[in-house]
């Protein structure tokens, strides 16, 4: 039963992902060279991993319509504790579109 | 106190057969209310010692009232016979006064309320100044700190009239060539008539304020060139090559003479109802005028083109009366370059240009895209399409950047039918082919 | 009560000749403090692409810490979540309510009848037998029943419930607790009687126009006009006019302007113009008196989900001049003289009473001061703006005065808390159709009606006939 339901949620964020990622992947690749690309390509992928992760705790609402930042103020008024982590990556680059994503 | 007022009252009572209330009295002499209700009390009391000719009063009562267990303040207005009864129902009376004083026997009380509605309006700036209340902070402002409550009023949402100037924007691409065109021009489907004159009248005027600066609008355009030839993806080349010609011929119409006309639609611009009479009448010229044309119009516009210019001056200045002067030496100024002219001028005279070499006719069609969120969406909505009698089967081509047209159309609709006859009676059969097309249009 | 206040003191009667050259009394209208605190129901960025699933996660954020301490003092036995749903265990769940109903009116449901087009008739009430009550919470939902009236819940309504999940998946409630009253600021005692006089649904621009005269009578009383002495001091000390909403008429919602097209109408005047006219007027000659807050109402020209948002000053070329003259957005919250106030026009009121069984407009609105929510059933049938931060509906001070406008009769009354607290409700009448306006004493929060009347035809058939009989 529990195996089963891991499965699902797997395959339910490899779609997520695909899609997202098929957008996303292709503008790194262009600009950086291939050797450093690696690099920033991981820590990259790491923290969007952990958005993404955000973005599916149902504990702070429905993600659609709103910025992740403003998601996150949401979770902070009514005192359900968002990570900090988040605010700090999402302000730290808060010009991306990936990042802040609406 | 001297007793002038009695027969002042005698005079408006009984000479001229009015109504007399408490207020009207109180505003006509300029006394205090409380003195208005005792001189028409003494009136009454005067009148009725003398027993002359038979006067009716109504009466104000106001006091406690039990109602269904609930009591409340209740204020009335009661005819004389009634004054006694209706007193003896209040369980505590807190006034009791004359409010009116007239001749005839009022049937229903709207007559009072019509007799003060008057007075009150012609001394509205000082309605409350014979009443015994005075408010220390009810002062009007001033015009400059009206100016400045205005403006903190507005303050606080700028944001929606950003919003909405931004979606007019959008459908403004003459002068912006807009990010994302496609959209702009999506959006412009669902504006209504009134928005695109709208845009239409920006793009003027802004030609007209940067008239100095002829480059500016010519460059922009320029650069928008491309995403304007987008929207008419599915034409040809051929075609683009054509709507370049049309192009060409709608600033010589645009530039020489409607430019002037398109002036005064802008000094006019509050007056916005008349506002859609004169593009009509541009538009309309323009299509008489391409009735005039011979039908093979589409080879021999280069050559007629000069010509064509000069059409529709005297053909117009019959309807235009009057001239105006500075908008048309800026319109001469900026001749030389016709072709910037078009664009900038007037993308929704495209549409009248376009006009010139083929009809068109809306269609309801339905269009399946994915979205952003990858969702299928299914938009049903009238597109015009253009066709031109030869290629009728062949192009069934979508026009949306020329939507701007057909919304504007409904409005000329009866002028044209109106021109069109009485222009030239043998081209009146297609003309009026013309306009039951257009009959498709007023629904926006 | 203001007719004792205003009843004659001394003996100077206006049924007696003018007395001397010297000019009538003249009364200083009583001041009071005001501030507004209408922010939260001010809109700014007017975005209307989310969803209104913001609103209801919002609500429920903000809603269950304040239920949960309620159930705990109550029952004190543990609060689950119901993903965490033992069945047959006791536990407290708090969530938001739905309402599944058959007869509720559904644009889908009409498209997907359009076959057969039977259009779907319109009721007073639509609440039927066959309704379901279920409770959401962030996950999951669960179909209630037991203890709790069904058909006087309202959808969107956060509650707390009391029970254990049966072996068929339904919940039986034993018992549920609604947030009930937030807390409250005390008032200051005041030294003298001062009152605002509450007013709505003045309907202007309608056909029948023998209201008029009434309406002119509220306005001679409140600006000094009529009356004796008396009565003109006791209006001195209305210190404020409160208009909550419909000001204009239903009737100048000209249904053909937005289906007719538009060449025919061009030349044609919109029905609010002279209403709107009218208003200006009647405006003018009240703050030229004392202050007025102009509340929106359902059929105001301005935007018509909640809130609404104040009419735009330029609708009153004359009246808009006087800095008395306040346009004020629908909830309304102002403190006044220490006094809150908190209302709206009446749209959340009369939305649930199609709603739910409850009839009454005082009862329903003491019900959502309960549910410590204004508007439960926005945005689900009654028109919102989707907010994602914050539920600005949430009561989060109790008021002292809680009123709701264009109610069919004039009721009232005085609720009492724990620690002193009062609330004074208020269900201001529809003017037009009643006559009558409130008074709100703010020393002692009591409210009584005031009403005017005006002879008329029928009036005096009715007379004769009681005289024949």
């Amino acid at each position: 039963m529990t195996t089963k339901r891991g499965l699902i949620t797997e395959s339910f964020k490899v779609v997520k992902k695909a899609r997202r990622g098929g957008k996303r992947e292709k503008r790194p690749t262009p600009s950086p060279p291939p050797q450093k690309e690696a690099d920033t390509g991981t820590v990259r992928e790491e923290e969007l991993q952990k958005l993404r992760q955000f973005d599916l705790d149902w504990r702070f609402g429905p993600c659609t319509g709103i910025s992740r930042l403003q998601r996150w103020e949401r979770a902070k008024l009514h005192g359900l504790n968002p990570p900090e982590e988040i605010r700090y990556l999402l302000s730290q680059t808060h010009t991306d579109p990936e990042y802040n994503l609406r | 106190m001297d007793e002038l007022y009695l027969d002042n009252i005698d005079e408006y009572v009984n000479d001229h057969d009015k109504i007399v209330t408490y207020k009207w009295l109180s505003l006509t002499l300029g006394v205090h209310v409380n003195t208005a209700k005792q001189m028409l009390y003494h009136y009454l009391d005067h009148k009725r010692k003398e027993s002359s000719a038979q006067l009716h009063a109504t009466y104000l009562v106001s006091g406690k009232f039990e109602d269904n267990g609930q009591t409340g303040h209740k204020v009335s207005v009661v005819k004389e016979d009634q004054l006694e009864d209706f007193k003896s129902k209040m369980s505590l009376i807190v006034s009791v006064h004359v409010y009116s004083v007239q001749k005839a026997l009022l049937k229903d009380s709207g007559p009072l309320y019509s007799v003060d509605y008057d007075a009150v309006k012609d001394n509205l700036k000082n309605c409350s100044k014979y009443s015994a209340i005075r408010c220390a902070s009810a002062v009007p402002m001033s015009s400059l700190e009206l100016q400045q409550a205005r403006e903190i009023h507005r303050a606080p949402s700028p944001e929606p009239v950003n919003k909405k100037s931004g979606m007019n924007g959008d459908a403004n691409v003459a002068s912006k060539p807009s990010t994302k065109p496609q959209k702009g021009i999506m959006g412009m489907f669902a504006k209504t008539a009134s928005k695109n004159q709208g845009n239409e009248k920006d793009i003027k005027q802004e030609q007209k304020e940067e008239s100095p600066v002829v480059d500016a609008p010519k460059s922009k355009p320029a650069a928008k060139a491309n995403p304007m030839t987008n929207f008419f993806g599915s034409q040809t080349a051929k075609k683009l090559n054509k709507a370049e010609k049309e192009e060409e011929t709608a600033p010589s119409s645009s530039s020489a003479e409607p430019q002037r006309q398109s002036s005064r639609p802008e000094e006019k611009q509050e007056a916005a109802a008349v506002e859609p009479i004169k593009d009509t009448k541009k538009d309309s010229r323009s299509k008489t005028k391409r009735i005039v044309d011979s039908d093979s119009e589409e080879e021999k516009m280069d050559k007629k083109k000069r010509r064509r210019i000069k059409k529709p001056e005297p053909d117009s200045s019959d309807e235009d009366v009057i001239p105006d002067s500075p908008q048309q030496m800026e319109t001469r100024e900026s001749t030389p370059s016709p072709k910037k002219e078009v664009e900038s001028v007037s993308h929704s005279h495209q549409g009248t240009s376009e006009m010139r070499t083929r009809k068109r006719r809306r269609v309801l069609k339905a269009r399946v895209f994915v979205d952003e969120d990858g969702s299928m969406v299914t938009e049903k909505g009238y597109e015009s399409e253009s066709y031109s009698e030869t290629e009728e089967d062949v192009q069934a081509t979508k026009q949306a950047a020329k939507d701007p047209f057909p919304a504007k159309q409904p409005a000329s609709n009866k002028q044209d039918e109106k021109k069109s006859q009485k222009k030239t009676s043998a081209n009146a059969n297609k003309g009026s082919k013309q306009a039951s097309i257009m009959g498709f249009f007023p629904k926006k | 009560m203001f007719s004792d206040l205003s009843a004659q003191k001394q003996g100077s009667s206006l049924l007696s000749r003018p007395a001397s050259e010297d000019q009538g009394p003249v009364f200083e209208r009583l001041s009071l403090a005001y501030s507004p605190c209408s922010e939260r129901y001010k809109v700014g960025e007017r975005s209307f692409t989310r969803q209104y699933a913001h609103i209801y996660a919002a609500r429920l954020m903000q809603m269950r810490p304040l239920l949960s301490e309620r159930a705990q003092q109550k029952w004190d036995v543990p609060i689950r979540k119901l993903c965490d749903l033992q069945t047959g265990e006791q536990c407290c769940i708090v969530g938001t309510l739905f309402k599944r109903m058959d007869l509720q009116p559904s644009i889908l449901r009409e498209i997907s009848d359009e076959h057969n087009l039977l259009p779907q008739p319109a009721r007073a009430k639509y609440i039927s037998d066959t309704d379901e009550l279920i409770l959401e919470d962030e996950l999951q939902r669960i179909k209630l029943e037991g203890r709790i009236d069904r058909d006087k819940c309202v959808t969107g309504s956060v509650i707390a419930i009391y029970g254990a999940e049966r072996n068929d998946g339904k919940f039986t409630v034993e018992d549920f607790c609604m947030a009930d009253l937030p807390l409250q600021t005390p008032r200051p005692a005041l030294s003298s009687d001062k009152f605002v006089l509450l007013a709505s649904g003045l309907g202007l621009g309608s056909s029948q126009a023998d209201s008029m005269l009434g309406l002119q009578l509220l306005v001679d009383m409140v600006t000094g006009q009529l009356g004796d002495q008396g009565e003109q001091s006791g209006a001195a000390t209305i210190s404020r006019v409160l208009l909550a909403g419909n000001l204009l008429s239903q009737s100048t919602q000209d249904k053909d302007a937005s289906t007719k097209p538009k060449y025919l109408t061009k030349k044609t005047q919109a029905g609010t113009v002279e209403a709107i006219r009218l208003l200006d007027e009647l405006l003018l000659q009240l703050v030229a008196s004392l202050p007025v807050d102009v509340m929106p109402g359902q059929y105001d020209p301005t935007n018509y989900t909640l809130p609404q948002q104040p009419l735009h000053r330029c609708m009153f070329p004359l009246s808009s001049a006087y800095p008395t003259l306040q346009l004020t957005s629908n909830p309304y919250t102002a403190n006044i003289d220490g006094v809150r106030f908190l209302g709206t026009s009446g749209q959340n009121v009369s939305d649930i009473q199609k709603y739910s069984s409850m009839d009454s407009h005082l009862e329903i609105l003491e019900e959502t001061l309960r549910l410590r929510h204004l508007a439960p059933t926005a945005p689900d049938t009654l028109g919102c703006y989707p907010f994602y931060q914050k539920d600005p509906f949430i009561l989060e001070e109790c008021p002292h005065v809680y009123f709701s406008g264009n109610a069919p009769t004039f009721e009232s009354k005085l609720i009492k808390g724990p620690d002193g607290l009062e609330v004074l409700l208020v269900t201001v009448p529809e003017f037009s159709s009643t006559q009558t306006a409130c008074l709100v004493n703010l020393r002692t929060l009591e409210c009584e009606p005031v009403s005017f009347s005006a002879f008329s035809a029928d009036d005096d058939d009715d007379s004769e006939m009681n005289i024949s009989h």
